[in-house]
């Protein structure tokens, strides 16, 4: 019994390094070599020529400066939401828990759509209620407002992980002893949330010089390297310069990735495992929390408003001249969109099962099981998460063009990148709950009899249900928001909904556009609503699904 | 609870398997053409034959990568419209094949390859766009040359795509290498870089800015302007008196193609007097006689360079780099 089950593991173990080798490793290389072989030999030259230039030299540091500050801003604005709403006692705190993640589930050029509506030359904001028409939200600025609306729930997320194990019994200690608030906050909360601060900081960091959406569509002349990138990729068929520029975007989101995962977090400050337990008080003072109310307010209420501009832009004939009320852009979209739909809806369902299998299985590999290379496997499983999209792109189109692989333009190459960069949070979410069941719940079953297949069936699974479900919801977001490496794949004979909207922001057509986007988070909200439905509502589990 | 999610499971992958292709005859296309035009134009040819399009848009620059990177392995049979430059790039870098359609004979010949590796369908003038209000407000009159939309009045009042990304801009600095000479030439787009406030990615972006007045002037193809004038937005469609360039959109056949026979097909309709009427309904001016709609402009009444597309082809690289390296680095 044993040695099969040795063996199992053993060809399980073997089939997945393969799979990760093929498909996650060696795109990366590919796009390594291209970039070093410009004209068949060695040869540096292509990223001597990019620090020469001085408007290639500007795309690094544009996207340094721009993760750099919109991380920080992230940061910023995720602690006072995360401490507002899992450390003092608001009204309406559920309301505002479920509107700040919005952001995280909404299709990539909703906010930038939205801003460009409210506040674009032709804004409904700047023009027709300030009546300001020399301001262009085009740039830096408009590109840090946007990213940093899209991003804080990242940070958020990770704040809320940390702010909520951080017992309150000490800080309920140091006020008996007469501490003042603010001193504990001070002292005692911020200090053991600095972990959270870093891990959150450079996830944002990571995220925001990955983007390609939103630069795209609202950087003006404000150069970062993903889109240049794939302008040189795909514009200019330079692939040594794209493959380069790639790399130079793939050396710091790597290096703030590894940082991250094997350094902070490892230095965990949390101080009792588990859920906190002691009564909760409130740890600011009335005025503070009046001030925390009022800011958890307006930042709802800024999400809120770019929803409802996108949903009002589906309706109006031509935001900024014409505010008739029509439906040609329905028509229009649905005319347009069709095939979009029906492929990019397609091609998530099929990637997102195999995605959470694939997350489970490896999950269950690297926690229950020892194996040579189990690092290695892990480390490179998460790889999918470390690497900007820009870069898969590029890398599936070099690796996957020429026999005996030859997917481009094909489903496959769609629903493969699809599952190899999602399969990280599937995995994540499997490896954390495998984590906190005892392995002896599994050995009492062994002992009375069953084999391990039926141990796994029903014991492990089970347990693991909810991290699954919750892997499989954003693993299908993920789908169906993606982006900067689809932009590389889709061909005639599949679209994507992203791209599509894309074009249609290009073309200034943001009816059409506008209309595209609520498609795409209508659907994704109804998978959301299925998967909660099917997990069953328990606010531990909803926590899980963040 | 599981019953309900596992139908509706099934039910998204049937919508999903709906999309596999039928084993109806098709044929995949790129196409540079505006995504309007390209829909109802492959919709009629659908219509009409039975044989079902699969198409993408692509700007002529990603068109041509595309064909480069997958020539070993090309994905489509035939690329639709898209600057003649492309075209040109195209054929010299081994991607198209030859192709004498039958109604290639009704296309004059300057504007067709002598090899028949391409043919175009229409051509396209550069113009200035001006939205009528936004001068108002601003006190300015349309220009009316390349000199005009140099002088300081004009400073940030004009968007043009980037000679990089976009064959419409490109198209603007060869023009202007061919009308003054190359030195002169990067002098005078230095002069322009202050006049413009961005450079768009996409080429007919200008315009689309001018007609809803985020921006009082823009440069582009004569026929996308007139088009959105007819669709009431406030614009003024003005020609540069030294004379202008042109886009020739042309289509070609790729090499390697797996429909190609299909693609043959569609290629000489594409030629046709019902095409060259679908063109013309949408604003631009085909070889093939059409009724044109009030407003377009045929080619023969704009005063155009003589232009060697053959010269900007093999220059573009160059000339960008240069562009790049001393206007937009400043």
């Amino acid at each position: 019994m044993k040695k099969n089950k040795d063996s199992i593991t053993r060809i399980t173990v073997a089939v997945i390094f393969s799979l990760i080798a093929l498909f996650v490793v060696y795109p990366l290389i590919k796009v390594i070599i291209e970039s070093v072989m410009p004209n068949g030999s060695f040869s540096l030259s292509e990223y001597k020529y990019i620090f020469q230039k001085e408007w290639l030299r500007r795309t690094f540091f544009n996207s340094i400066k721009l993760g750099v500050i919109v991380a920080t801003s992230s940061t910023i604005v995720g602690y006072i939401a995360a401490y507002s709403l899992y450390k003092v006692k608001l009204p309406g705190r559920s309301f505002f828990r479920q509107i700040v993640m919005l952001p995280l589930i909404s299709p990539p050029f909703m906010l930038t759509i939205s801003i460009i509506l409210l506040l674009g030359r032709n804004g409904l904001i700047t023009k027709k209620i300030l009546g300001i028409t020399s301001y262009s939200i085009y740039g830096l600025h408009g590109l840090v407002l946007v990213q940093t609306l899209c991003m804080f729930p990242i940070a958020y997320r990770v704040l809320t992980g940390v702010l909520a194990r951080i017992s309150p019994e000490l800080e309920n200690a140091a006020l008996n002893l007469g501490s003042t608030k603010s001193y504990v906050f001070r002292s005692i909360t911020f200090p053991l949330s600095i972990p959270g601060v870093a891990s959150a900081w450079l996830l944002v960091f990571v995220t925001s010089i990955a983007d390609f959406a939103n630069p795209m569509v609202i950087a003006g002349n404000y150069d970062v390297l993903s889109v240049q990138a794939y302008l040189q990729f795909t514009g200019m068929y330079n692939i040594p310069r794209g493959s380069a520029l790639a790399i130079m975007l793939l050396v710091p989101a790597f290096i703030a990735f590894v940082v991250e995962k094997y350094w902070i977090s490892r230095k965990s400050f949390i101080t009792v495992t588990g859920k906190p337990t002691g009564a909760k008080q409130d740890m600011v003072s009335p005025t503070t929390k009046n001030l925390l109310l009022g800011f958890l307010s307006s930042l709802t209420f800024v999400i809120l408003l770019f929803y409802l501009t996108v949903i009002a832009g589906s309706f109006f004939k031509l935001w900024g001249i014409d505010y008739s009320l029509t439906l040609e852009h329905f028509k229009y979209s649905w005319d347009v969109g069709f095939d979009s739909i029906k492929d990019t809806i397609f091609l998530a369902s099929v990637a997102t099962p195999f995605t959470g299998m694939l997350g489970m299985i490896i999950a269950y590999l690297v926690v229950r099981k020892n194996f040579y290379g189990k690092h290695i496997l892990q480390f490179s499983s998460l790889l999918s998460f470390a690497v900007p999209g820009t870069v898969v792109g590029i890398g599936y189109v070099l690796a996957f063009n020429e026999k005996p692989f030859l997917l481009t333009g094909t489903a496959a190459i769609i629903i493969l990148c699809f599952i190899f960069r999602n399969m990280p949070v599937g995995l994540e979410a499997g490896i954390a709950s495998l984590k906190q069941i005892d392995p002896s719940i599994e050995e009492a079953s062994t002992d009375l009899g069953a084999d391990s297949a039926y141990t796994f069936r029903k014991i492990t699974l089970p347990l693991i249900k909810p991290a699954f479900f919750s892997g499989l919801s954003y693993s299908f977001v993920r789908a169906m928001t993606a982006v900067s490496a689809i932009i590389f794949l889709v061909s005639a004979r599949w679209n994507h909904l992203t791209t599509l909207i894309l074009a249609q922001t290009e073309i200034m057509r943001l009816g059409a556009a506008s209309v595209l986007s609520l498609i795409l988070i209508a659907i994704v909200m109804f998978v959301f609503y299925l998967m909660g439905k099917f997990i069953g509502d328990d606010e531990d589990l909803s926590e899980m699904m963040t | 609870m599981k019953k309900l999610f596992s139908s509706l499971l099934l039910a998204i992958l049937i919508i999903g398997l709906m999309s596999v292709p039928t084993l109806a005859e098709s044929v995949n296309v790129y196409t540079s053409l505006d995504e309007e035009l390209a829909r109802t134009v492959f919709e009629k040819y659908q219509d009409e034959t039975g044989v079902d399009i699969r198409w993408v848009r692509l700007s002529t620059g990603e068109a041509v990568s595309r064909m480069m990177a997958e020539s070993a392995n090309p994905q489509a049979s035939i690329w639709v419209g898209g600057v003649g430059l492309g075209h040109i790039q195209a054929k010299e870098s081994g991607l198209t094949i030859p192709f004498e359609a039958e109604n290639a004979q009704h296309v004059p010949a300057n504007f067709k390859d002598p090899d028949n590796y391409w043919t175009g369908i229409y051509a396209g003038p550069l113009c200035f766009v001006s939205n009528t209000g936004r001068l108002e407000e601003l006190g300015l009159e349309a220009p009316k040359s390349w000199a005009d939309i140099v002088k300081p009045e004009y400073e940030n009042q004009v968007q043009v795509a980037n000679p990089g990304t976009s064959g419409t801009s490109y198209n603007v600095l060869a023009t202007m290498v061919q009308i003054m000479g190359e030195d002169e030439a990067f002098e005078y787009m230095k002069k322009l870089d202050r006049s413009v406030v961005q450079y768009t990615r996409s080429g007919s972006a200008p315009g689309k800015n001018a007609a809803i007045g985020e921006i009082p002037i823009g440069i582009g193809y004569a026929h996308d302007q007139v088009k959105l004038k007819s669709q009431g937005y406030p614009l003024e469609i003005t020609f540069p008196e030294e004379g202008t360039g042109y886009e020739v959109a042309s289509i070609s056949l790729i090499k390697g193609g797996q429909e190609t026979e299909t693609a043959k097909d569609l290629y000489n309709w594409l030629l046709s007097e019902e095409a060259a009427q679908i063109y013309a309904d949408t604003f631009v001016v085909p070889f093939r006689d059409a009724e044109l709609q009030p407003g377009a402009v045929p080619i023969s009444e704009v005063n155009t360079i003589d232009q060697d597309d053959v010269w900007a082809g093999k220059n573009k690289e160059r000339l960008v780099e240069k562009w790049n390296d001393e206007i937009y680095s400043q």
